[in-house]
């Protein structure tokens, strides 16, 4: 415990004083204000509006401030936006989001493009831009569904954003990284730019309610909503019942945080829950903990399924087959090891719900027999990100395991 | 009834195929732009009116769904003036400041929808206007862009966002001694000309948005050309007008009568859109008088590059005031124009030729050759007349001589 706790004030010290850079004049930017406010006491009022409309009409101006007052009156009932992120933050907006920089990682870069608003992004952080966007043959449905993001202006590293090329894009938000609030404040304080923590947790799909809302597209995130417990309730409506007894135990391999190692695992991962099997390291602490092979030959899981599905494997198939260690591990003897998608710079509920489908007919292939996961796969991806084939390109691109 | 129920599936199908074309569009466009205002169109009743009088302006606004926040701003003509607010509105969302009137329509989601307004306009003792007007629908987001100059950032180019109201826009002031009535009495005499000189001999203007058979006006001030109305066969945006008083070059003939002046009416960038329209121009009445002019041959002419030769278009009167004549003309495609009239002593000269048999020598007037491009003048000795007669009286000889030999069913002749 004591170890833990000095960990804990060595990682924070690090995160903060990481964060100096961060540290420029704060812009006016952004104006705490809605406009059109006169009497600036925070709501707008109807005869406010009418009288930012009728002068602009009458000697023209710009539109900036008039579009952004009817709509605040429109759709917020005249009064700031106020959300409270993932990261349990209180946001306010006091503009209609109109242009997007995501920042952190790729969850927000993800969620936008699903929700349809892509459009509204003027600025691409480098990990999106190298690793999802620029050409590679590793798989990236990014790629292939908002390609055009590439050329957008590069705001720098989740970690070191550029806030001075930020600022002059004037964004209406910035989305950051959810597991890191502090960078989220020292953003926000620097350039007066509401800062939203927007990252998924898995198939805890309430984030799509909370982007919807600061991206003004409610109806599509509950239509996402909708359609994947959907998609889920058709997995789960077979594997109820199926008695837990028959249900495989299942090792999985993580990549997470930069190293695969057969010994580093997930401590949850929904869509083998909802695909009938029993992950052998839940409840363990941490998102990706670290176990000893012993615990694994205890366990003696039936299936091992590996992180990540596109060669090269830092952890192949052939090494956890191989591993001398492991011979009597159930599912090294019948040979159940396989790779799965995972995770990929954050989680992307749309391939994990795929996983769903793929890990059902793997651990229950009579009664998935029917399924074509492929078509399956395709049909989620374009609902997610409208592109079709998405899913085949992905197993093309891949080693994963194919049914024919 | 076989035949009727043809007709009746082949109506569905085509309300089908018609609905299907235009869910795609709107779908397409509520993807891209989430535009919830369609248009604002304006309906001015009646478009004819007596001199002074009140009349009203009416402005539909289009659109799907609520909330609705959309500026509207019209221009009033020049001698027209804003009389009251629409009743639809509450008055303070409605503004008036020099020529224009500037009026908001705010709705609510849940709130009871407005989608017509009408406005109170005076018009002048005499002439005629052309309404202009715009609207913005302040709903739609857009991320802009950002000025390189100035780093400054804009939701849009103005001219993108401000759209034309469409509809009517003429409206004019019934003219003296017009119709039958009241109207006639007490009005004075022609009134005596004054000088007219246009102070402007070039002019463009560009159309942002132009729909399908939709027509779309725009005026000019201090020129010869009042008012061009554009109507395209197919969609077109930032087509350019561009308008020039020329004189005619050698290589182009004369058109037929007394010419006036030339008009260079270019509409660039329409894309494969043909646009037909309408020119209204103006006439000085001291051109008029001096050349006795009869006012009632006034024409607009086209000239066709092709065939090399003018072409008169249907024109009419449609105003005057103390200085010109206003003309209004219809035309299937913009190129050179060239304004003509005829002399009175023509004229009348014509129409005694016209009722004069044709053994009747022509008068001198009439035998002025007429210019054509194509075909060289026709010679005054060649007026027709006996060579027709002739031709008629060979046709009956060869008819009693030989068709009535033959029967009735024209047998062999033996």
């Amino acid at each position: 415990m004591r170890t833990k706790g000095i960990i804990s004030i060595v990682l924070v010290t690090v995160l903060l004083a990481s964060a100096v850079p961060l540290a420029v004049t704060p812009a006016a930017a952004y104006e705490k204000k809605i406009p059109g406010d006169a009497n600036e006491n925070g709501e707008l009022t109807k005869d406010e509006l009418v009288n930012a409309i009728l002068p602009y009409m009458l000697d023209g101006g710009t539109l900036d401030d008039v579009g952004d007052a009817a709509y605040i009156y429109a759709y917020w009932d005249g009064e700031p936006m106020r959300v409270t992120d993932v990261a349990k933050r209180n946001v306010v907006l006091c503009r209609p989001v109109e242009r997007v920089v995501p920042a952190g990682l790729l969850d927000g870069v993800r969620i936008t493009i699903q929700l349809g608003a892509a459009d509204k992004f003027v600025g691409i952080n480098n990990f999106a831009k190298r690793y999802a966007l620029m050409p590679s043959g590793y798989w990236s449905p990014i790629r292939d569904a908002a390609s055009e993001l590439k050329d957008l202006p590069d705001v720098g590293g989740y970690r070191d954003p550029n806030l001075e090329v930020i600022l002059s894009l004037k964004p209406d938000v910035i989305f950051e990284y959810g597991p890191i609030p502090d960078f989220a404040n020292t953003i926000q304080e620097n350039t007066g730019i509401p800062v939203v923590c927007i990252s998924n947790s898995q198939l805890d799909l309430d984030v799509y309610r909370l982007a919807g809302e600061v991206l003004g597209k409610e109806e599509r995130a509950e239509e996402l909503i909708s359609y994947a417990n959907e998609e889920i309730a058709k997995v789960t409506e077979v594997t109820s019942e199926i008695p837990e007894d028959e249900w495989p135990r299942v090792y999985c391999i993580s990549g997470c945080e930069g190293l695969t190692m057969i010994t580093k695992t997930w401590s949850r991962y929904d869509p083998l829950d909802i695909a009938g099997g029993i992950n052998v390291a839940e409840g363990l602490p941490g998102f990706s903990p670290i176990v000893l092979k012993t615990q694994i030959i205890d366990w003696n899981p039936d299936i091992i399924l590996i992180h990540g599905v596109s060669p090269p494997h830092a952890v192949s198939i052939d090494d956890v087959l191989e591993d001398l260690d492991l011979q009597t591990v159930n599912a090294v003897k019948n040979g159940s090891v396989n790779y799965t998608k995972g995770y990929m710079i954050g989680w992307d509920p749309a391939t994990g719900l795929t996983e769903c489908f793929y890990m059902a007919k793997l651990f229950h292939p009579d009664e998935f027999k029917d399924l074509d996961e492929e078509e399956e796969g395709n049909e989620i991806l374009k609902k997610f990100y409208g592109v079709d084939g998405l899913y085949t390109k992905m197993l093309d691109l891949s080693d994963r395991y194919r049914w024919e | 009834m076989r035949e009727k129920s043809v007709k009746c599936e082949r109506a569905m199908l085509v309300a089908l195929l018609a609905f299907a074309v235009i869910a795609l569009f709107v779908g397409t466009v509520a993807a891209v732009t989430h535009t919830e205002v369609e248009s604002v169109t304006r309906t001015i009743e009646p478009d004819v009116v007596e001199p002074d009088a009140e009349f009203e302006v009416t402005l539909s606004i289009t659109y799907t769904e609520l909330p609705l926040v959309v500026g509207i701003v019209e221009t009033m003509p020049e001698g027209y003036s804003f009389v009251n607010c629409p009743t639809e509105i509450p008055a303070g969302q409605c503004s008036a400041s020099g020529d224009k009137v500037a009026f908001t329509v705010i709705c609510k989601e849940g709130e009871t929808g407005i989608s017509e307004i009408t406005y109170t306009v005076t018009a002048p003792s005499t002439g005629r206007g052309t309404f202009e007007g715009e609207f913005v629908d302040l709903l739609v987001l857009t991320p802009g862009y950002i000025d390189e100059d100035t780093g400054e950032l804009h939701l849009e180019k103005l001219e993108e966002r401000l759209l034309p109201i469409e509809g009517e826009t003429m409206n004019r002031v019934r003219a003296v001694g017009e119709g039958a009535g009241a109207i006639e009495e007490g009005v004075t005499a022609t009134p005596t000309p004054v000088p007219y000189v246009s102070t402007v001999t070039k002019a463009s203007r560009s159309i942002p948005v132009l729909e399908t058979g939709k027509e779309v006006a725009t005026t000019f001030k201090d020129m010869d050309v009042s008012m061009i109305a554009l109507k395209p066969d197919a969609d077109a945006s930032n087509v350019e007008v561009k308008i020039e008083k020329v004189e005619r070059t050698p290589d182009i003939p004369e058109p037929s009568g007394t010419a006036y002046m030339y008009l260079d009416i270019a509409v660039e960038n329409a894309g494969a859109a043909k646009i037909a329209g309408k020119v209204e121009f103006k006439v000085a009445n001291s051109w008029i008088a001096d050349n006795s002019i009869d006012e009632a041959t006034v024409k607009l002419n086209r000239y066709d590059e092709t065939g090399g030769n003018w072409n008169a278009l249907p024109t009419s009167k449609v105003g005057e005031d103390d200085a010109t004549v206003l003309f209004e003309a219809q035309t299937p495609r913009f190129s050179l124009f060239g304004v003509t009239g005829e002399k009175k002593e023509e004229v009348e000269a014509a129409a005694a030729a016209a009722a004069t048999p044709a053994a009747t020598a022509a008068p001198a007037a009439m035998q002025k050759p007429t210019p054509s491009p194509t075909a060289p003048p026709t010679p005054a000795s060649k007026v027709p007349g006996f060579e027709v007669i002739f031709a008629v009286v060979s046709l009956l000889i060869v008819y009693t001589t030989v068709f009535r030999k033959r029967g009735k069913k024209g047998g062999n002749v033996k």
